[in-house]
């Protein structure tokens, strides 16, 4: 059943060829065998970190995926850039499998650990260059590319020397000078105050803009994951569980678990309703549950929850891009 | 100053006499003119906390909002009297119940650890790793309330199971327990000494946003439970809106706008927190479009001449360059530091709007 899904979404896209195309990506990372686990004969107990992921950038677009931490989030960027290899499953850029990878730039949550103290950003940004064989003119070029302007003003200073803001801008730098089609950002503003966060946001619009660059936005908040995003995909436990334009996702959410995160989410809007717990207790650090992943914390979890993987199929927004991996989920809809 | 009572009888509901020289009609927490500095390597003098007033009544919740660096951390670690070394209250006063905090010695550590608790962002540094979370609990009752062990015990094991930590985690280390789990266990050892008032200072910041809600959740259901007196430190302006009565807006060391959660976040005077109310998309209220504040906080080694927002203020002008801007109060409670509204005070003042770049995300 859920091949003949993949092959009908293939289909819809036939079109426009994807800029990434990822393909039912699984990954399991093995545990040691506890000293338990040896006593009782027990093989070691494997956590999965992603199971059957499929996902498509088009050319320029923004797309986020959301989940809290032991989603699967940072492990799917990961494997995207090919700092993993998944158990299976492909990612194609442009096409082509891993043997280009300078398509692809990674920021990182914490601009602070990216870079090196005791190095200028203007080594930092050679780093790659040098890395790549590439020209060091660029250092400045991307410099200003991601408004560190003028460049030589930024080139010799340290981090130290840097705000919050200027040091992300300088790491987001050192992705632009391999001219990448495609940049993860890895939770890219969590760490910074919210006026910073505001720069970046409006550098990432821009570099999207002017040089057509896709991003893929990995964020526990969706409030940014919706402002920002063209498309939301919802991770939870590793597997996809919602994902459409981000306008559906957001007014019409159909998942229980993405209405939760959408509950929680505090509003400094003096009309909107308070805050709560949809979800009880936290994602699960040992195995993943069978059936629905997230039937432990489920409100409306009945008992077929249990029996099966839910397939991710159609929500009942209407919106043939709007898919959602739910047994529930058409029944929900009309209870609200 | 001494401490009197040794048989008093938290986590019951009796009230408990009040510690000698404090007094029942006095705020719960006064702070008034507070100026808290940090000597640096160099020489260098920073103020962190340029003059600030502020007042806690019983049962309210008040939030201090800021971003890094606005001094509202060296807030709650004056009131604890846990600056660190360097740190100095160079002048103002912070009174308990009437009752001076910063001139006093050791006699009134204990007072000030018992009546008032706080809560961190890192649950892993403010929880000992290598004792039972139940025994932690058990241990502040013991040793700051005088109780004998057994009872100690036992009242521990009932503010766990109250905080929401399963009976079979009672004694797990601190490692053993999920983030949310950790932050409930620290709740409890902050709520064992039944405290007046009860500081978080960024208290849910590093959990996920489910977690976030079931902790904030969690605090408010303490706070009407233990009548407690609640400061609120955090960037996250969002969550004082959820769960505050009053919120304080900090820049640069100093309360730049206050009043009630209603006036201050329905309209925004201060260009400030025009700013920060701005500058995050909100898919709740179904706003994409952001402000865009350019430019950082000023030097605060360097003496701040005019109002020191000033520099990234679209509505600056020679007057604010120049003249730092007195607070005024409008209305029955609202205070506000800018050159933009009369200074005679007054009822609350039209809100004027400051110009900053707009950006509309999520458009191709």
């Amino acid at each position: 059943m859920s091949e003949l899904r993949r092959d009908e979404r293939r289909e819809e896209r036939r079109g426009t060829p994807p800029l990434l195309r990822v393909r039912d990506v699984s990954l399991t990372y093995r545990l040691g065998r506890s000293i338990g686990d040896m006593l009782a004969r027990r093989a070691a107990q494997g956590v999965v970190a992603l199971d059957r992921v499929d996902l498509e950038v088009a050319v320029g677009e923004i797309v986020a995926v959301v989940g809290e931490s032991g989603s699967g989030k940072t492990t799917l960027a990961r494997v995207i850039t090919g700092l993993i290899k998944a158990d299976s499953g492909s990612v194609e850029v442009e096409g082509e499998g891993p043997n280009d990878w300078r398509a692809v730039g990674l920021v990182f949550q914490d601009p602070y650990e990216a870079l090196d103290p005791k190095r200028t950003i203007g080594e930092f940004v050679a780093e790659g260059l040098e890395a790549q064989g590439l020209p060091l003119e660029r250092i400045d070029e991307s410099l200003e590319a991601a408004e560190l302007r003028p460049a030589a003003a930024y080139r010799d200073r340290v981090p130290e020397e840097l705000s919050g803001g200027q040091r992300q801008r300088a790491v987001i730098a050192g992705a632009l000078a391999l001219r990448p089609k495609l940049v993860i950002a890895d939770e890219p503003v969590s760490m910074l105050d919210v006026s910073m966060r505001a720069q970046i946001l409006a550098l990432i619009e821009k570099l999207r803009r002017d040089y057509g660059i896709a991003w893929i936005f990995i964020t526990h908040d969706l409030s940014l994951a919706w402002a920002i995003a063209d498309r939301v995909v919802v991770l939870y436990l590793g597997a996809i569980i919602e994902e459409g334009p981000a306008e559906q996702v957001l007014r019409s959410p159909a998942h229980p678990y993405t209405r939760a995160l959408l509950a929680a989410l505090p509003s400094t809007d003096p009309h909107a309703a308070g805050t709560h717990s949809l979800a009880a207790g936290e994602i699960p650090q040992g195995p993943t549950p069978s059936g629905c992943r997230f039937r432990d914390r489920c409100r409306f979890a009945i008992e077929a929850c249990a029996s099966a993987r839910p397939a991710l199929v159609a929500a009942p927004s209407g919106d043939a891009r709007h898919l959602v991996a739910c047994i529930r989920a058409d029944e929900l809809s009309h209870g609200e | 100053m001494s401490d009197t009572r040794s048989s008093d009888t938290p986590s019951n509901g009796t009230p408990r006499p009040l510690p000698v020289g404090a007094s029942a009609d006095a705020p719960l927490l006064e702070i008034r003119d507070l100026r808290v500095s940090f000597s640096l390597e160099g020489g260098q003098r920073l103020i962190a906390v340029d003059g600030i007033n502020l007042s806690i009544a019983p049962r309210e919740a008040i939030g201090i909002a800021g971003e890094s660096g606005s001094g509202k951390s060296t807030v709650a670690a004056a009131i604890m009297g846990l600056l660190p070394p360097n740190g100095r209250i160079e002048s103002g006063s912070i009174k308990y119940r009437g009752l001076e905090l910063t001139a006093a010695g050791a006699p009134l550590r204990r007072t000030r650890w018992r009546e008032i608790a706080i809560v961190f962002q890192g649950s892993l540094v403010a929880l000992n790793p290598v004792i039972k979370v139940r025994d932690q609990v058990a241990e502040a009752i013991e040793f700051r309330l005088d109780e004998p062990h057994n009872v100690a015990n036992e009242k521990a094991r009932r503010l766990l199971l109250d905080v929401g930590i399963p009976e079979r985690r009672l004694d797990a280390y601190p490692h053993q327990l999920s983030g949310g789990q950790r932050q409930r266990a620290m709740l409890a050892v902050a709520l064992s000494c039944s405290p007046a008032v009860l500081i978080g200072d960024e208290p849910t910041t590093a959990l996920d946003v489910i977690v976030q809600a079931q902790i904030l959740e969690l605090l408010d259901r303490m706070r009407q439970e233990y009548g407690l007196g609640l400061l609120l430190i955090t960037h996250d302006l969002a969550v004082i809106a959820d769960m505050c009565d009053r919120v304080a807006i900090m820049y640069a060391g100093r309360i730049v706008e206050s009043g009630s959660v209603r006036d201050v976040f329905a309209s925004p005077r201060h260009p400030y927190t025009q700013a920060l109310l701005g500058a995050a998309p909100d898919a709740r209220a179904g706003r994409r479009t952001i402000k865009v504040l350019e430019g950082q906080p000023p030097d605060l080694t360097v003496p701040i001449v005019g109002c020191r927002f000033a520099p990234r203020c679209p509505l600056a002008d020679a007057r604010c360059r120049e003249e730092d801007p007195p607070t005024v109060t409008y209305g029955e409670s609202l205070s506000l530091a800018c050159h933009r509204y009369d200074p005679a005070g007054g009822p609350l003042p039209e809100p004027v709007d400051a110009p900053y770049p707009t950006l509309e995300l999520g458009r191709r």
